[in-house]
């Protein structure tokens, strides 16, 4: 297995390539870098937000995005769990961490939210997001005492 | 652009980590998921104390007399239980 992680023909790797260059674009502000991450018609099911399907994900993606990064500064942590690949469909589960600072100034705050997504590769051989979905993270706990016994 | 890596290959890599068998690409993306990512972090700090712990005999000096206490113990034992 050693040597496979770092191996560019890899898809686990691509989709990480992928991931970070998602965080650079939130990082950076940038919407269009952001949106290449996407399938042209992907479900966006991000929590707090109405669900998007098809073309109109990415129509109103762009805006929110766009809104966000005018009002924001961004500063994206992503976690990645794991990744799973099954031919041209994969999935990847993990934490965004995300800080928003204002530009007009004022206090950041920061999100940790848990998300899943499944990927696409497409005709080009490029991975890219067809579905996301996430919710606020909880912290940490151990199972109940009761749970652990049995 | 330091490339993410998920906390499935770090766990896979973390002994490579330490050992410092890893390329420098690989080693860079792995402290940047330490950075975001205190599972891991734990993961590597309890690898690391392992790693110490086995290195150093000093940590297995058994008291005076331990061993043939165990094997009583263990005579004791199965001489009660029976085989299995």
């Amino acid at each position: 297995m050693k040597g496979e992680i770092g191996n560019p023909m890899n898809d686990v790797y691509e989709i990480n390539v992928a991931k970070a260059r998602l965080r650079e674009a939130y990082n950076a502000g940038n919407v269009d870098l952001l949106l290449t991450a996407f399938a042209d018609e992907f479900a966006d099911m991000s929590s707090g937000k109405p669900s998007f399907f098809g073309a109109d994900a990415k129509s109103v993606f762009r805006m929110r995005m766009t809104n966000l990064f005018e009002q924001h500064q961004a500063t994206l942590i992503v976690t990645i769990i794991a990744i799973r690949v099954f031919a041209s469909a994969a999935f990847d589960y993990g934490w965004h961490s995300l800080t928003l600072t204002p530009r007009k100034g004022g206090e950041s705050t920061t999100t940790r939210k848990r998300y899943f997504e499944t990927w696409q590769k497409n005709s080009t051989g490029e991975w890219k997001i067809n579905l996301y979905i996430d919710n606020v993270d909880v912290a940490p706990m151990l199972p109940d005492t009761d749970i652990l016994i049995q | 652009m330091v490339i993410e890596i998920s906390c499935e290959e770090v766990w896979r890599e973390v002994s490579n980590y330490l050992d410092d068998e890893i390329t420098p690409e690989l080693r860079a993306r792995m402290r940047e998921h330490f950075k975001g990512c205190k599972h891991c972090t734990a993961v590597l700090d309890g690898t690391r104390n392992v790693v110490r712990l086995v290195g150093d005999a000093k940590a297995f000096v058994l008291p005076a007399g331990f061993s043939d206490r165990l094997y009583q113990k263990l005579d004791r034992k199965l001489s009660k239980d029976g085989p299995s």
